[in-house]
């Protein structure tokens, strides 16, 4: 077998977490969504769930984190993304900005930073993808020259999402030549002169995309992360680790959940079919999902499987758009709820399956993960 | 895997290895390979899952489930599904004793019995009962006067059929067989219904098994077929279609462990677990097959290559004990049923 990663079984303690979280969220006042994590930006919301101690879970305590495994994270994650709740807000900077101060951070970048981030008050953006580089991201151009003790940053950073709701965005520059080796991540604060912030409309006119513009931005040296010249290795490790989550399953997750509601009344054999079908799906995949998961727990390596998931989960969710649309679309209320998820799913699901790393570079990771 | 398990999975291996290359699983064609039985038998690999006191070799379904899925990954022609996966727990749930051999199920109740002095006699056939021929022991579903019965028939009239993978799929005749007392046992209609729920599992597992020999196959093929002067491995497309192929073997096989893991535990969700698997095990099946065989060219097209061995197997074994669509739907009217306030926590409760 060329992949085998053994089960993954949810620890004890996940079931009353699961309880807790269903319970909380029975206590909120949202509108369930689609794509939420992209779309639904709802600071008080980050808040309660910093309070509650679900952001940041598996952090050191010193630097406001609860010291729980990566298991009982992914129990609240695809609770809350299942239930299309608003974590938007926080989505970047628990998943991987964090992370990362952690993880490559000075001391100081740490306890200034990700103790307000696990309380749910301080949101980052992604500074990585530019007008040149997308799929290619080791050509990205934005530069940055040393200036006494810091650095200036120069160029432009496109599809940033929430840029003009977050603090801070860590931005991979170019600070040598080297197309791997001269690459550096900077953590860039929002307000600082120089940074302008421009609406990039999505297809639908919603406002979530952004072109940062850094223009002789100026950067404290204490602000560079991690390494001069390790910015590739540190961003592509960022990358592997947050492809394979629930996230990359849940997004149409409330539409299905829509169709389950009509199939509760219209028993015919397309609606049970379709309803059956996508439900082995999403079943399924979560499983290889939570194998993945649980390997990462362990510390494993799973650049592969993760493409792998976030490969299948992805198209999956897009499969939900389309399959429901097929049953759905014209046997609902017109101005009902499920037909406002479906006309937001339909018009969001091109997305899916390019944040992140496109499928099909998520095909050539696999191959070469296969040895081709 | 746990290290019994993996230590499990490795005598497997190397036996089949051993003993069931390409030329064997060629020659059995149309039949099936008693020699490669003989040494599975010898190795206590046919009565794995089945208690030592009741003379098996130990281990519980997750360990049938292994040997199964391995043997399915070398097309192993041999009733290794039956007789691990379906036959044991059959018999104790009807409260028939565990017997040695290979075993074949018929399920679909097209016998009668009738009662009469010191036994039963049987009347009627059951058709395309898979490895009919080779089991020194079947279980027939009957109808009786008072309802179903379980009947453990030593002997039965045998009219070979083949399916389109070249296994065995024989008409079994009961016409006036007689069975004494305590070879028959009323069953419930439930049992009918969990019985079809184990082949559906043991159909997914074997799924599993083929899917992850046709990628090795696939995988391996693409790096050492060379055209315009370079391994098609190579092109772009050829790598893409690769990914999604191990994608679909990949998330086949976690199903079938999960589904596995469901029924093993006795879930109250077992049911949901096992037709959500058996559905996407299908549908890998069909995916998978249409990749490999556009990989392989012409030459995958043929008898000779070894490709046809499974995807041969997986274009049977995805209709096999119900269709792909029959499957969806009664996963959906589960669902439906459920309400769609227990959909999610479905889909959390039926995992691991």
């Amino acid at each position: 077998m060329v992949l085998a990663l053994p089960p993954t079984r949810l620890p004890e303690s996940a079931e009353s977490l699961r309880a807790e979280v269903r319970q909380f969220l029975t206590e909120q006042d949202f509108v369930p969504g689609v794509d939420t994590w992209l779309s639904s930006f709802d600071p008080e919301f980050s808040r309660r769930l910093g309070e509650r101690g679900w952001l940041g879970m598996t952090w050191p305590k010193r630097y406001g984190g609860h010291e729980r495994s990566a298991l009982e994270r992914f129990v609240v994650i695809e609770e809350l993304l299942a239930a299309g709740a608003p974590v938007a807000a926080h989505w970047v900077a628990d998943r991987q900005s964090a992370p990362s101060l952690l993880r490559f951070g000075t001391e100081g970048q740490r306890q200034k930073l990700v103790p307000a981030i696990a309380r749910g008050e301080c949101y980052f953006a992604i500074g990585m993808s530019e007008p040149d580089s997308g799929s290619d991201l080791a050509s990205v151009r934005t530069k940055a020259t040393r200036d006494g003790d810091g650095w200036r940053l120069d160029g432009t950073k496109v599809w940033t999402s929430g840029a003009h709701h977050c603090h801070y965005m860590i931005a991979l520059c170019r600070t040598g030549p080297d197309r791997h080796g001269g690459l550096t991540q900077f953590v860039v604060d929002l307000a600082a002169p120089g940074v302008q912030i421009r609406p990039i409309e999505l297809l639908t006119g919603e406002h979530h995309f952004n072109e940062v513009v850094l223009d002789n931005v100026y950067v404290p040296g204490d602000q560079l992360l991690g390494t001069e010249g390790d910015g590739w290795k540190q961003v592509t490790s960022e990358l592997a680790n947050e492809r394979s989550g629930p996230e990359r399953i849940l997004s149409t997750a409330q539409l299905l959940i829509e169709l389950a509601r009509y199939a509760e009344t219209a028993r015919d054999t397309r609606t049970l079919a379709t309803l059956g079908g996508l439900f082995a799906q999403m079943w399924s995949i979560r499983q290889l999902s939570l194998r993945v998961a649980g390997a990462l727990d362990r510390g494993a390596s799973v650049e592969v499987e993760a493409a792998l998931v976030k490969d299948l989960g992805t198209r999956f969710e897009q499969e939900v758009v389309d399959a429901v649309r097929v049953v759905l679309a014209g046997n609902v209320d017109p101005d009902g709820r499920a037909a406002a998820l479906l006309t937001h799913a339909v018009l969001h699901s091109p997305g899916f399956t390019l944040r992140g790393g496109t499928t099909e570079i998520l095909g050539v990771i696999v191959a070469r993960g296969l040895g081709l | 895997m746990s290290d019994e398990r993996e230590l499990l999975a490795g005598t497997v291996t190397e036996l089949l290895t051993d003993h069931c290359g390409s030329d064997r699983v060629a020659a059995a064609d149309g039949g099936w390979d008693e020699a490669l039985w003989g040494h599975l038998e010898r190795a206590g690999l046919t009565g794995i899952g089945i208690g030592e006191e009741a003379g098996g070799s130990g281990g519980d379904l997750a360990d049938a489930a292994v040997v199964a899925r391995l043997c399915a990954s070398f097309a192993a022609p041999v009733p290794i599904a039956p007789t691990l996966l379906l036959a044991p727990w059959l018999r104790t749930a009807a409260g028939l004793g565990h017997r040695a051999g290979p075993a074949a199920v018929a399920g679909e109740p097209g016998v009668t019995a009738v009662r009469g002095a010191g036994g039963w006699t049987l009347r009627g056939m059951a058709r395309a009962v898979p490895w009919g021929r080779c089991a020194t022991g079947v279980l027939v579903l009957v109808s009786t006067a008072e309802g179903l019965a379980l009947v453990d028939a030593d002997e039965a009239v045998v009219e070979p059929g083949v399916n389109a993978a070249g296994e065995p799929a024989d008409t079994l005749r009961f016409d006036g067989i007689r069975v004494p007392d305590e070879m028959v046992r009323p069953v419930t209609t439930d049992l009918l219904e969990e019985l079809r729920l184990r082949r559906a599992l043991a159909t997914t597992v074997m799924l599993a098994g083929a899917l992850d020999r046709v990628l090795e196959l696939t995988r391996r093929y693409v790096g050492e077929r060379v055209q315009f002067g370079k391994p098609i491995s190579s092109f772009q497309l050829v790598k893409q279609k690769v990914a999604v192929l191990a994608g679909e073997a990949a998330v086949a096989g976690a199903a079938a462990d999960a589904a596995v893991l469901a029924v093993a535990e006795g879930s109250t969700d077992a049911a949901p677990a096992v037709l959500a698997a058996r559905v996407r095990a299908a549908r890998s099946a069909t995916a998978a097959t249409a990749i490999a065989h556009q990989l392989h060219g012409a030459l995958g097209f043929t008898r000779e290559h070894r490709l046809q061995h499974f995807t041969r197997r997986l274009w049977v074994w995805r209709d096999e004990g119900g269709t792909e669509g029959g499957f969806q739907e009664e996963l959906g009217r589960v669902l439906a049923e459920r309400g769609a306030a227990d959909f999610w926590p479905t889909v959390v409760r039926a995992g691991t």
